[in-house]
Formats: structure tokens, sequence, C-alpha cells
């Protein structure tokens, strides 16, 4: 290994511990650690994972940095918004700690890539936003016999797990064995989050990251941590392996490669074609183009700089004969209410009208895309 | 007579209107979620890990005097 030596002077508060000392030190510096996610969660857990001199670290992310990440995505500035985030996060840990091998992925993961990526690592840190992404990190790991650290969280409350880091291990489907109905289970952009939140359970996968490396402490294998932010409640539950798991699960990487993640957690809409704000923008000076908010009443912000109607995805169903243009485009916060009120819609009208959902939603056409 | 303690969490909690809850003469989770899922039908349309005193179950767990149920649906949030 190339690695250059270990400065002790660094690390010298976290060696000088009991049970930690220079071998953990030297067990975290040979050691590789993938971030899949460089959002709420993967921020807090790759500025301690770097800060603590773990050897290699591998940042996926295929997003840009946006105004709205910037009250829980402490590792970005507003000086870089509309920059890649994996880029901006390895410079930001590349100037922390320069003794350490930071690899980047700007691109999805996928169970395309998933595999090989996975694979070039020891232990794989869940900091992702959707299901999709979820699921397939989860069977990845499962395959490569991974040890997974899951965080998740919902507006004020959070989960931290453990999985196959031991024999006959449990994973994310014992848990939860399949994807939520589409739209069942809102995401951060949908609910909110406070910004702290992700801060603590980031910090807490980085913990367990930390403990399984160096073998420390009871890290939360087999078992399931929550946290309440609003009641400072926590919960560990114990997990145990299920029978039916074994079937949801792709036992081969063929197989594994052939599963459609987005149809399984998405359905219809991810078949929904998506419009970008420039083609949304040249939309609006059409007349026959139907904008319609599905947002429900009183949501913010209230649009005025465009003509458009408002049909809340709740009550959409029964507005459907009202809608009379033959292309019509939908909206919601964050472009995925307007997914799947565009996947009700396509299944009712089929080709004979074209129904598209802005992409990024409201807040990102006011953010980027708003024409001046 | 036999009581127990329902905990929720994120949207179940929402859909519960609180996160404690007491109930009475129940004798299996089955028979809570029946229960639960009457008196509050948005349940049903979302799914959730069902724990009795702090250990994850499958199927039907029974329920003792004073046990614990935890009602936890995923998140997707990062």
């Amino acid at each position: 290994m190339s690695r250059k030596d270990l400065s002790y002077e660094r690390y010298q508060r976290q060696i000088l511990l009991r049970d930690f000392g220079e071998k953990g030190q030297q067990q975290l510096f040979g050691a590789s650690v993938l971030v899949v996610g460089a959002g709420g969660l993967g921020c807090p857990a790759l500025q301690y994972l770097a800060a603590a001199g773990v050897g290699k670290i591998g940042i996926v992310d295929d997003d840009l940095v946006s105004l709205h990440n910037l009250h829980r995505q402490v590792l970005f500035t507003t000086e870089d918004i509309g920059k890649a985030k994996a880029g901006v996060a390895a410079k930001r840990l590349e100037s922390l700690n320069p003794e350490i091998e930071l690899a980047t992925f700007p691109f999805r993961l996928t169970n395309q890539n998933a595999l090989t990526i996975i694979g070039e690592f020891d232990i794989v840190l869940d900091a992702t936003d959707n299901f999709a992404s979820r699921y397939l990190i989860n069977d990845a790991c499962v395959l490569l016999h991974k040890p997974l650290v899951y965080g998740a969280i919902s507006q004020f409350e959070g989960q931290v797990a453990v999985f196959q880091a031991a024999e006959n291990s449990v994973n994310y489907r014992d848990l939860f064995p399949e994807p939520p109905p589409p739209g069942s289970v809102l995401n951060c952009a949908e609910a909110g989050v406070l910004g702290v939140l992700p801060g603590i359970i980031g910090t807490l996968q980085a913990t367990e990251v930390i403990k399984l490396l160096t073998g420390i402490g009871k890290p939360l294998v087999n078992q399931l941590f929550t946290y309440n932010a609003l009641t400072n409640e926590s919960f560990v539950f114990d997990l145990a392996t299920k029978k039916q798991t074994a079937s949801l699960l792709p036992k081969t990487a063929a197989e594994y490669e052939r599963l459609d993640y987005e149809w399984l957690c998405e359905g219809p809409v991810s078949v929904v074609e998506e419009m970008d704000t420039a083609a949304f923008n040249a939309c609006l000076h059409e007349d026959k183009t139907l904008v319609i908010d599905v947002r429900e009443e009183g949501e913010q912000p209230e649009i005025t700089s465009f003509s458009h109607r408002k049909l809340p995805l709740s009550r959409l169903k029964e507005n459907i004969p009202a809608i009379d243009a033959n292309t019509v485009v939908l909206f919601c916060q964050s472009g995925k209410r307007s997914r799947e009120a565009a996947a009700l819609l396509s299944a009712t009208f089929g080709k004979t009208k074209k129904i598209y959902s802005l992409k990024g939603g409201i807040l990102n056409w006011k953010a980027n895309g708003k024409e001046a | 007579m036999k009581e127990i303690t329902v905990l929720s969490f994120g949207a179940v909690a929402d859909i519960l209107g609180q996160s404690n809850l007491k109930l009475s003469n129940l004798s299996s989770t089955d028979e809570l979620m029946q229960q639960l899922e009457k008196e509050y039908p948005a349940l049903k349309n979302i799914p959730y890990a069902i724990a009795v005193n702090k250990q994850l179950v499958t199927g039907s767990a029974s329920l003792e005097h004073n046990a614990i149920v935890a009602l936890l649906p995923p998140f997707s949030g990062g």
C-alpha cells in the first residue's frame, strides 16, 4: 500500500482512548468505506470518517448543490451552488485530511454499476434519500456479503441499523421486506426535515462504521435504533432474520442486474416523462398547454408568475374529466408528487394527451430555471 | 384487564395523531392491527414493521399484559 505514514499528532486524542489505541487507528487507516449519497446524512458521515482517518473513502452522488440543501448538508457553502456534490465534498475532505485517499463517483448508483463499485470497499454507508437506492444497495451488499450501515430520516425522526456484519445477519429486507407502495412514504423534499436531524443520524452512522472497523463497543448488529429529536426518545429494537426474505433477494449477479428497482419502488411513476426547466419555460408561452399545481391547499411558495390551475393530488382523480388540454404539465414542490399525478393521468388518457411532470419541482424551477 | 401500550413512529404516529397509545383487551398483534385499521383506515396504505417488547415480530404475535408494541414505518429520507 502506497499510503503515507500515519500522523500520530492528528489522531492523538483518539489513540489515547482505551480499547482504541494505535491498533484502532491502524485499522481505520487500512480500511475503505463507501458513502452512497453526499446529502444530509452523507455530509456529516463523510466529515467524521475523513477526520477520524479512514484510509480510503468513496463518495457516490449524481446531484448538484442547491440552496435548499444548505440548511443540513454542512460540507457545502453558498458558493458551491450548482457544483457536483461528490467533487465539492472530496475537495473539502481533502483539505480536512490530506492523508487519506478519496474516490468520487459523480453518478447514480444503479444495479448495473453497484456490484463493481461496492466490491472495492470494506463497508457501505447508506446515506441515500429514496427507496430504489436503499433496496438496490441492500441487495448488492447481501450478494457481496458487505456490512451495510443504514440510516434514514423523516421530519424529526431517524433510524440507524447495521446489516450483514456477521454470519446469518439480518438485512434491510428482514425489516422492510418490500418497497412501500409508490407515494405512500414521503421523502424530505415532500415532508420536510429539521436540518440538524441528519447531522445526528449521519454522525451515528459514522460512529457505527468506526466501531465495526476497530471492534470497540457494541455496534447495532441485528438491531434498529430510532431517535426522535422532538422528544429525545430513543429505542433499540432487536431484529431477526425471516425465512421469506431469501425469496425476495436476487440470487446471482445476473438476476440482480435484471431487476428494475425504479419500477419496483416507484411503479408506473418510473416511466413518466419529465420536463426540464428550459422546456417548461418554453411551454409557458404556449396557450395549448395546461399547467397544473398538484400541491395541497396553502403550500408555499404561492406561484403567481404564470397562469396555472390548482388541482391538489388528493383530489386529482375526481377532477380528471375537467382536464381538457392536449398537453398537460404538472408540478409540485420537488417533482415527486407531480410524477405520481402524471402516472395517474397517463393511465387515464393513454396516448391521447401529452402528460409531463416538471423535473425537480417548483423549488428547483425557482432556484435554477426561472426566467429573468 | 389486559392493557398494552402502542408506540408509533413517523407516518404511523401522524395517522394515529399520537405516538403513545394505551389500549386494552387485545390478545394479538393481528387483533391490534384490525382495530387500528378500522379506526384509522389510512393505516392500511402504509407499510410498517411491528415489534413487541422491543423484538421485531413476524406474523401475528400474542400480547401479554403490559406489552409494548411498536409500529415502525420505513423512512426514505437522507
